[in-house]
């Protein structure tokens, strides 16, 4: 694997730049999978301490690391930021650097947050919460809607009407349970404005999981993944993740269920 | 839910925290996300005004940059566009054209201006510089010598050809 992604243009080239070490920059892990979270010498002795059975004891209990690598964000173009001039100042820590202008997302700090929130995203599943795909791109529109329908989830990608789930009991006419899950793919209206769900979210309890580009601010989503929220290419690999994160938290609520039945 | 709804002061897992701690929610109602948020806590607090740390964005550039950017600026418009659907991450012209510029440097001893030289005729014999055909002129349909006169004249021949249809008859079966 490591070969293959030394093949990569942004690997190969070496960087020039006076202002940094160079070898820390391109002799980095290059992790194409996270690493496991470092086991202490409790959990190491197996044979001795049952393993517990309660997923949330569990660093990865759904293997969400392996759903996709470094690589795979790359050629799905990720890294790419908007410009300089629209660049929110809370995003500064998520960048690798500027190309000509152009902000470049730092990958490996981007994977690590995007497997942050597929555990989430999968423990929530597993657990039966209600999970909804948000998106006010319209380009994007169809393909989030498609893919929520295809993990039995539900999405919200038109107009927000201001109180959807602050005035929820208004405006469906009785009391409305409101998801335990909003996944952004986009968290802006327009090109200046924040979608008006993040708010709504924050104020009604509900955790938010959100691609935030260069422009965004990260601040109130829970669980923010700095990356490309444009490119029909990362919008589709965003959906491919999140859709099998949650496809692989029903799978296992599935297997317990029926396990539990049938004793 | 019951709450507060002041989104500005702490984070969502506080402010349920506070809930259950004066009992506004019992801890046998609490939120399905809140066991999760609490073993696995976000590396960020999502907090509103989590102040933002003052990191320096540094400049990218990489050692080839100046005869890429002399490729570009020799080439302009000849370079074909990207596929922005495509996630193969197909090599594109400068990528080729910078392998065989460092080939023709390092391994055939040129001077960086014979090597730039050859490069762009390789490019150009390897037909990688001259855009994509357009679908109006796709390999499947042979290129036909027809002028517009011509094909006009011929759609108005075909559309005088009497059609036989009874129209007095029409509906009846």
């Amino acid at each position: 694997m490591e070969t293959r992604l030394l093949n990569l243009p942004i690997f190969r080239s070496i960087l020039k730049n006076v202002n940094l070490s160079k070898t820390t920059c391109f002799t980095r892990a290059l992790s194409t999978q996270a690493n496991p979270a470092p086991v202490d010498a409790a959990a190491q002795l197996d044979e001795v301490v049952p393993v517990s059975k309660n997923p949330l004891d569990h660093a990865d209990y759904f293997h969400v690391h392996n759903i996709f690598t470094v690589e795979d964000m790359f050629k799905a173009r990720v890294h790419f930021g908007h410009k300089e001039g629209s660049l929110d100042a809370k995003m500064k820590q998520f960048l690798f650097g500027s190309r000509l202008g152009h902000c470049i997302f730092d990958l490996d700090k981007s994977a690590d947050f995007l497997r942050q929130a597929l555990n989430f995203t999968a423990h929530i599943a597993y657990r039966g919460g209600v999970i909804v795909f948000i998106g006010q791109s319209p380009q994007n529109c169809h393909l989030v809607e498609k893919s929520a329908r295809e993990c039995g989830e539900y999405a919200h990608t038109r107009a927000w009407r201001i109180g959807t789930f602050t005035n929820s009991t208004m405006m469906y006419g009785a009391v409305t349970r409101l998801p335990d899950l909003c996944i952004f793919m986009n968290t802006l209206r327009t090109v200046l404005d924040e979608h008006f769900a993040v708010t709504e979210c924050a104020k009604m309890l509900v955790p938010t999981v959100g691609i935030v580009d260069s422009n965004c601010n990260p601040n109130l989503i829970t669980y923010p993944v700095p990356g490309n929220d444009d490119s029909p290419s990362a919008v589709q690999f965003y959906c491919r993740v999140f859709k099998e994160a949650i496809r692989r938290g029903k799978a296992e609520r599935e297997r317990v269920l029926s396990k539990n039945n049938s004793v | 839910m019951a709450g507060s709804r002041l989104e500005k002061i702490g984070t969502i897992f506080t402010r349920a925290t506070g809930l259950i701690r004066s009992k506004a929610v019992q801890y046998e109602d609490r939120p399905v996300w809140y066991d999760v948020y609490k073993h696995f806590p976000p590396t960020l607090q999502p907090k509103y005004d989590r102040p933002a740390p003052d990191t320096p964005i540094r400049n990218i550039f990489y050692l080839e940059d100046q005869i890429r950017a002399k490729f570009h600026k020799q080439m302009g418009r000849l370079l074909p566009n990207s596929n922005l659907y495509d996630t193969d991450a197909r090599e594109t012209a400068t990528k080729r054209f910078l392998d065989v510029y460092y080939k023709h440097l390092n391994e055939k001893q040129m001077s960086s201006d014979e090597a730039f030289q050859s490069a762009i005729d390789i490019l150009k014999a390897e037909k990688v510089l001259s855009k994509p055909k357009s679908k109006s002129t796709d390999a499947s349909k042979p290129p036909t010598d027809e002028s517009i006169l011509s094909s006009f004249q011929q759609a108005k021949s075909k559309s005088e050809e009497s059609v036989e249809v009874d129209l007095k008859n029409i509906f009846k079966e």
